[in-house]
């Protein structure tokens, strides 16, 4: 290792750049820099490792050279730990830099260490995302940038990547819709189609359908969950046929999922309090029908 | 794959805790592969982080409380099975096994020392003569995927044989039942395979043994001397289900003819899962069915469709022999009654086995 030199600023810029794998959005403060007050750039002969956002930083507030630091006798698994340990974004890399980081990995044939690495790309230890960064990868671009601008979240996004791109478009210009309505809407859609091995010419046909429904989650959840929907619809129809302005509720456990109904009603006198029990007492005849559904 | 070398392609390192480091199980794993380096530590801590993943093996003493409680979840029927953690960590990697994701960041750890965890069943037994205790091992892991090399169960059920009370069993989807045969006294001792048809099997239990390798192993096991039991669990909805497990319920004593009076007990539990493992896992067919939010937050299908299922598959096995035990693991109470009448105090040869243990 050598000690610090100042190299110009266009012979910096001339070096090969394998590891450019950061956002450089995020400007080095220009204050810091104008102090000289930013770690040296590691460079390994012709190969910068590390400092494109002091670079861009350095352009812009008229700088001609920057202090650099030459590395030697490290592979390309080393130089990408120096370049991580220098960004020091542990748990905040985008979607866009693990990819690329999962790219420079796969074109140094050291893809297998990728889960290596996690101590300096993720705050916890899981290494999912190295499987996540390669599902990115293959991301059509107009659903990345989705994901880069907050539209969508990479999980919905990895669910619905094999939908052609014009339903996001669909999505964009249906009715409005939050990010979470957004989220489970694509969820539904994507696992009943998954499910239900809805042809891929079809669903964007489907979607548009679900779009215009007067309530595009209602319809969609009736195709997630078409078993469960049919229950309710049974129940809401037997409890029509016997309650139906009685002014009494029979209420199941939610998602039929337990062994006790409630009743519900309210009265304002005595006669009233009695029809009201008596129209109880009616349904016992019919209870069966009720309990079945948790049966 | 009951061979020492599978175990030697599959671990990168052995790390020994100095506390067991003379123990005859440690010398066993080191004789078994020599090829594996190997480090004596103070403590787990001292495992860098490099190596704490399923290719490390940690051989260790028991910390704490060495016997547990199966966790029964909230709103749901408790079996009151009682658990020793004894190879935590599993390799087979089960797509809808809840350990995938501990996997990630911990080394399969095998407690031995054998001793304590013994004298505490025993004296739990004690506590409770004249009822049944059942414990496992299969709680943390498969009870016998690593056993061949260590044979730890072995000395588990030399300790409880002449204990009328303990049940205890070793639950696994491996046919490693070879090295258990020759124990000379058996006790209670239950060899337990969980079950799936072989297309379930093949599709969502990774290197898990085949249907029949299983089965066949159970065979050996009961003509053995041992007691058997079966786990329908994760019972899967998918649109031959039925005919597929009925098939395997007739597998078992067509086919097999393991005798009924072997079989001290079957388990169903339709599959279930807490929200973060459907995260975890990713897109998975498992999880495309109808599920609904349960009172413990977990999903299962709906009530209606699970009690056709545990209905059928019961029925079925009841038609082999009547006096078999068939229980229902972590359902409600609803459950119970739609598929059984009752709850297990009320039915006759489960309210002893689903007895609450004094002592813990
Ligand atoms: S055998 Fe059991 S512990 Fe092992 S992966 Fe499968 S479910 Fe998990």
């Amino acid at each position: 290792m050598t000690g610090t030199v100042k190299l110009p600023l266009k012979e910096i810029e001339q070096m090969e750049h394998p590891l450019e794998l950061f956002d450089r959005s995020k400007q080095y403060d220009p204050d810091l820099l104008a102090d000289n007050l930013y770690p040296p750039l590691p460079f390994s002969g012709n190969m910068l490792i590390w400092g494109y956002r002091i670079i861009s930083a350095a352009k812009e507030n008229g700088l001609t050279e920057l202090a650099c630091k030459e590395i030697t006798g490290k592979g390309p698994l080393q130089n990408l730990k120096t370049a991580l340990k220098l960004e020091n974004r542990r748990g905040k890399y985008s979607w866009e830099e693990k990819a690329k980081i999962l790219e420079y990995l796969k074109n140094n044939n050291i893809g297998e260490k990728a889960v290596g690495l996690t101590a300096y790309i993720e705050e916890g230890s899981d290494t999912s995302w190295v499987k996540n960064a390669a599902i990115f990868r293959e991301l059509s671009q107009p659903l990345r940038e989705m994901i880069e601008t907050g539209h969508i979240d990479f999980k919905t996004a990895a669910l619905v990547r094999k939908f052609d791109d014009d339903i996001f478009l669909y999505i964009e210009k249906g009715k409005k819709l939050s990010f979470s309505q957004k989220r489970l809407l694509l969820t539904y859609f994507s696992e009943a189609v998954r499910r239900d091995k809805i042809d891929n010419s079809r669903t964007a046909e489907l979607l548009k359908n679900i779009l215009s429904s007067e309530n595009p989650l209602k319809t969609v959840r009736e195709l997630r969950f078409p078993k469960l929907s049919r229950m309710e619809k049974k129940y809401n129809a037997l409890h029509s046929r016997y309650l139906l302005k009685s002014g009494i509720r029979i209420t199941p456990p939610a998602y039929f999922e337990g062994d006790s109904f409630s009743v519900q009603f309210t009265f304002n006198s005595s006669k009233n309090l009695s029809e009201k029990i008596r129209k109880i007492q009616l349904i016992q005849e019919h209870i069966d029908e009720f309990l079945s559904f948790l049966r | 794959m009951n061979s020492y070398p599978f175990y030697a392609e599959y671990f990168n390192k052995i790390y020994i805790t100095a506390d067991v480091k003379n123990t005859v199980y440690a010398e066993r794993i080191l004789k078994r592969l020599p090829g594996t380096p190997f480090s004596i530590i103070k403590a787990r801590k001292d495992i860098p982080e490099s190596d704490l993943n399923s290719k490390t093996i940690l051989i260790t003493s028991p910390k704490g409380e060495t016997v547990g409680r199966c966790p029964g979840t909230q709103g749901h029927i408790c079996c009151n099975y009682l658990t020793i953690d004894l190879y935590i960590g599993c390799t087979i990697g089960c797509s809808y096994c809840i350990m995938q994701s501990y996997l990630n960041f911990s080394p399969i750890v095998v407690n031995a020392e054998p001793e304590k965890q013994i004298q505490r069943v025993l004296e739990i037994a004690g506590l409770n003569s004249g009822r049944t205790i059942r414990i496992g091992t299969g709680e943390v892991g498969d009870s016998l995927l690593f056993d061949p090399l260590f044979e730890l169960s072995g000395v588990f059920i030399e300790a409880f044989s002449e204990s009328p009370n303990i049940f205890f069993e070793l639950k696994t989807k491996t046919n490693f039942v070879e090295h258990l045969l020759s124990i000379p006294e058996k006790g209670n001792a239950v060899i337990g395979f969980s079950l799936n048809p072989q297309n379930i099997a093949d599709r969502e239990e990774g290197i898990a043994g085949t249907v029949q390798e299983r089965l066949a192993a159970a065979k050996k096991a009961a003509d053995n001397g041992y007691f058997v039991s079966f786990h329908f669990d994760p019972i899967f909805l998918y649109p031959e289900w039925k005919k597929d497990y009925l098939k395997l319920v007739d597998t078992i004593f067509n086919e097999y003819t393991i005798p009924a009076e072997k079989i001290v007990w079957i388990s169903m539990g339709t599959f279930r899962y807490p929200a973060g493992l459907k995260d975890r896992a990713g897109v998975k067919d498992i999880f495309l069915e109808e599920f609904v939010p349960s009172k413990d937050k977990k999903y299962r299908y709906i009530q209606k469709t699970r009690t056709a299922m545990y209905k059928s598959i019961a029925d079925r096995i009841a038609g082999f022999g009547k006096d078999i035990p068939i229980y229902m693991c972590m359902e409600s109470r609803s459950l119970w009654k739609n598929v059984f009448g009752g709850i297990p105090a009320d039915i006759s040869g489960l309210s002893d086995i689903f007895n609450h243990t004094r002592g813990l």
